[in-house]
């Protein structure tokens, strides 16, 4: 398949501070992305070289085959909603959708409608005034109307409530399957939008340290539940990523281990087993306890 | 091409900054110096320095425009390029706005013997002796210069920093004071009068346009290489 991003050994520094450091990874076309870590581990940094808005210190980036940076071919198939994006200080709702017409070539002047309404946005107000939640639907609806070959969301639920993160997740997938585009997501919200990510990229302090698809990523660890003493004595030996005791039963989150025969063994000793929290396993993965952190990376 | 249109549209949504803030000032300025000059009717001719209010705003415009727009075109996915093309087009076409207003008032005023009270608000003499083309001339390059002045500053800023305006201020400061010494004590002062008083304004205006060119390059420069 063809490559979206291609990503080799990047470097970011801000004098002395690595904000990103020796990473490399390549990204596929019409795929959604998780792009997770802990906060300043180099998630927008990352992002802002990959849509020109900063400059590498050194290494080597592609976006669609070719440097990003001042290639007008290249960013207009390029939508990078961020969490912090700016805006005119007289626009209203309406100036940001009537410029986003105009600048994004897919924009769907239909859907961009659709969402307004779902997210209720009033079209006049000015930006200045809206509340943080209705800021990040703005941003969200034209992440999702410009329908950008590579459309990014870095934290793009911030203040958003339930309901509409929600609304914001279902039509994502809706319009992704109708319009196949290369999704990056940037979240903390992990266990919201596992079920949409495809494969799973995680930062932690400029480094890339997990580059794998969603569901061997899942495969990797698996719950246990089952009376103390029983857990315990299946812990011995193995990799532990979470565990919670609750009255006389203690649920734990393990990592296999090489030859597979774990989910065997627990289920002989009478345990109960569940699929893993993505959460769990990446907050276990960033947390630096995991001594096979760079195992898994590989 | 298609790019360079979405940066016109982005400033033109803008209404309030490009062209309702400056026919406000240019206007109420003009209306309370015509009150004023009704009120001393059958006097001297009047002389006010109102015009100047919009030369400053267009100065302002631009050390404004990049703080205000930067960020958000290169957040949409504009080129530098096509930013900079763009908002320089805006800044041409306000200033060519401002100029063909401001020769028009000035014949009026002309024609109706300063609106019928001898005021001199867009009429000078001096700026207005040359030919219509001359003081249509003297009008757009004054703006141009005021805009991209102000362009510079503000690309300088987005570029550098406030670190960087407050090294860049101080270095403009000192070379300021060091020419004034140096023409203080060469006496050089009175050549440079005397070299205003022997050119026509049209002509002293000549002068702006390689400054206003080398603000174009300079603005262009900073921004290729700034950062959101």
């Amino acid at each position: 398949m063809k490559n979206v991003i291609e990503v080799t050994q990047l470097n970011k520094s801000y004098g002395k501070f690595n904000a990103i450091h020796d990473t490399s990874f390549t990204m596929q076309a019409n795929k959604i992305y998780g792009l997770l870590g802990r906060n300043g581990a180099g998630k927008t940094t990352l992002m802002k070289m990959i849509t020109a808005q900063i400059f590498p210190t050194s290494g080597d980036l592609k976006v669609f085959g070719d440097n990003p940076y001042e290639n007008a071919n290249i960013l207009s198939k390029i939508c990078f909603i961020k969490e912090s994006q700016k805006y005119p200080d007289h626009y209203s709702i309406l100036d940001v959708l009537e410029v986003s017409k105009s600048i994004f070539p897919n924009w769907d002047v239909n859907f961009s409608r659709l969402l307004i309404e779902d997210f209720k946005l009033p079209l006049k107000r000015k930006i200045k005034k809206l509340s943080r939640g209705m800021l990040s639907a703005v941003g969200i609806v034209i992440g999702l109307a410009s329908r950008a070959p590579l459309t990014i969301f870095d934290e793009p639920y911030l203040g958003l409530d339930a309901v509409s993160r929600g609304l914001f997740y279902d039509r994502l997938m809706e319009d992704y399957v109708e319009h196949p585009r290369t999704v990056i997501l940037s979240t903390h919200l992990i266990d919201e939008v596992s079920n949409l990510l495809e494969h799973i990229l995680v930062i932690d302090n400029g480094k890339l340290i997990l580059d794998q698809d969603a569901e061997e990523l899942r495969g990797k660890a698996f719950t246990v539940t089952g009376q103390t003493s029983k857990v315990e004595a299946f812990l011995i030996g193995k990799e532990t990523v979470y565990r919670e005791p609750f009255g006389g039963l203690l649920s734990a989150t393990v990592m296999c281990s090489q030859h597979g025969t774990d989910q065997k063994q627990a289920a002989a000793s009478g345990l109960e087993i569940s699929p893993v929290s993505l959460q769990q396993l990446i907050v276990h993965l960033t947390s630096g306890k995991s001594e096979q952190k760079g195992a898994i990376a590989e | 091409m298609n790019n360079i249109t979405g940066v016109l549209k982005l400033h033109y949504r803008d209404k309030w900054s490009w062209i309702y803030i400056p026919a406000i000032i240019l206007f109420s300025s003009f209306a309370v110096n015509l009150i004023v000059s009704f009120l001393f009717m059958n006097q001297e001719d009047m002389y006010t320095g109102g015009i100047t209010s919009i030369v400053i705003y267009v100065f302002v415009a631009g050390i404004m425009v990049v703080g205000k727009t930067f960020s958000f075109a290169i957040g949409m996915s504009i080129r530098r390029i096509d930013y900079y093309i763009g908002t320089a087009i805006i800044g041409i076409i306000s200033s060519a706005l401002f100029t063909s207003l401001i020769f028009l008032f000035a014949q009026l005023e002309k024609v109706t013997d300063g609106w019928g009270t001898k005021l001199h608000f867009f009429h000078f003499s001096y700026i207005n002796d040359g030919a219509l083309i001359e003081q249509f001339t003297l009008y757009l390059i004054l703006f141009l210069n005021m805009f991209f002045l102000g362009f510079i500053i503000s690309s300088f800023a987005r570029r550098f920093g406030y670190k960087g305006m407050f090294i860049g201020a101080l270095v403009t400061l000192l070379l300021g004071s060091l020419a004034i010494f140096l023409l203080h004590h060469f006496e050089v002062w009175g050549s440079i009068f005397s070299w205003f008083a022997n050119h026509t304004a049209v002509q002293i205006a000549y002068w702006l346009v390689p400054l206003t060119l080398l603000y174009l390059l300079g603005s262009y420069r900073m921004l290729r290489r700034a950062v959101v």
